[in-house]
């Protein structure tokens, strides 16, 4: 892990972790998330689920959601979705 | 016969008629969607436009739409029936019931011009039955468009009694043109799919209501075992648990058969109003 990765990791806000946790959950049932777990390839969601993940982000946190953020592997970790949304609400400030 | 297909009229704007409608807007047709529920078609609107926008995630091969004014110059969003008097191919995708059915096909047999070929998205009825509600039976056939029908690369077409070969040319290009392959069948009630996916459904649903498992074991075995993208369940809950009632009872009523009787738990859910994803509980709840 190099200082880069280290202050990412620094900066995570929990609020987003548990604010998406709560919509994964609410649609799986499943509480307990692993945040670097990929939601698709493990079979926790199918990728049909994406479109209301990104619809819910878009409203969830005032974002917009453009064509070349349309990559699966963004969303497809806890992780990575926080990394987004915080790189996106940083922007828009 | 019709020479060329611009503007397709989509009757119904439930689960199936917006997959529907996203896919022609994917492949370049003009969209005009009727549904007689104003709820409905500002619930359509919405889902449509996240749907242009997102679904490339899901599949590349489609190109995202995010352009609110090129969506609003090609699709008509609209509660009058009418208004699909100049379109050139329909595709109807309403509530599994015959009366509703046979009221609308009479209406559009005098809204719609002469050559126009009716495509009934039914998950049961017969074609030839649907056929026999117009003047036009040998430009009714069925196309049985999968959920969500932008991501499917393959569709059931059935051939009604009547159904002419003009029709199923017809059919064949505005398919073709949607990247889908059609897989041609003769017509009796729930055609190859449905008369055996409901099967499953259904014992799923008596698998249930005996205690045998929870939804989510019956379900998990389907995709595990079986190697289903989706279990019985979920799918149930996808389709609507209405929907998949009434077509048990038109399965039922079809054949008299006694191994399509709905299962007493589908009833009861769908008289509590547990009706699936689209009002977030069904076997499933959802946020």
């Amino acid at each position: 892990m190099n200082i880069t990765d280290n202050k990412k990791m620094t900066e995570v806000n929990p609020e987003i972790n548990n604010q998406v946790v709560a919509f994964i959950s609410a649609h799986t049932g499943i509480d307990e998330i692993d945040e670097h777990e990929n939601i698709f390839e493990s079979g926790l969601v199918n990728s049909l689920f994406a479109i209301e993940l990104m619809t819910f982000i878009e409203k969830q946190f005032n974002i917009k959601v453009t064509i070349q953020d349309l990559s699966l592997d963004t969303f497809s970790t806890i992780s990575k979705i926080n990394e987004f949304v915080t790189a996106k609400m940083t922007s828009n400030v | 016969m019709l020479k060329e297909v611009k503007t397709i009229g989509v009757i119904g704007a439930g689960n199936i008629g917006l997959g529907v409608v996203c896919d022609l807007l994917f492949h370049g047709f003009n969209v005009v969607l009727v549904d007689n529920s104003e709820a409905a078609l500002k619930k359509a609107s919405q889902e449509i436009s996240q749907t242009l926008r997102f679904a490339p995630i899901i599949d590349k091969r489609l190109k995202a739409i995010s352009d609110e004014s090129e969506i609003a110059s090609r699709l008509n969003v609209t509660s009058e029936l009418q208004d699909v008097k100049d379109c050139d191919f329909i595709i109807e995708n309403i509530t599994e019931k015959r009366e509703l059915k046979k009221a609308l096909y009479q209406q559009l047999d005098t809204i719609c011009r002469d050559e126009i070929c009716f495509a009934a998205n039914t998950s049961c009825i017969s074609i030839t039955e649907i056929g026999g509600y117009t003047n036009r039976p040998t430009q009714v056939i069925g196309i049985h468009f999968m959920n969500p029908s932008y991501l499917k690369l393959t569709v059931e077409v059935i051939q009604g009694d009547y159904t002419s070969e003009d029709t199923i040319a017809v059919t064949r290009t505005l398919l073709e043109a949607m990247n889908k392959e059609l897989v041609l069948v003769n017509d009796l009630p729930g055609f190859v799919s449905n008369r055996i996916s409901h099967l499953f459904m259904n014992e799923a649903a008596f698998v249930v209501q005996d205690q045998l498992a929870k939804p989510a074991d019956v379900d998990k075995i389907f995709k595990e075992c079986f190697g289903h993208k989706m279990g019985p369940l979920e799918t149930a809950d996808l389709i609507g648990l209405d929907t998949v009632m009434y077509s048990l009872e038109v399965l039922y009523e079809s054949f008299q058969d006694p191994k399509y009787r709905c299962c007493p738990l589908l009833k009861k859910m769908v008289a509590g109003g547990k009706l699936g994803k689209k009002v977030k509980k069904g076997f499933y709840e959802y946020n």
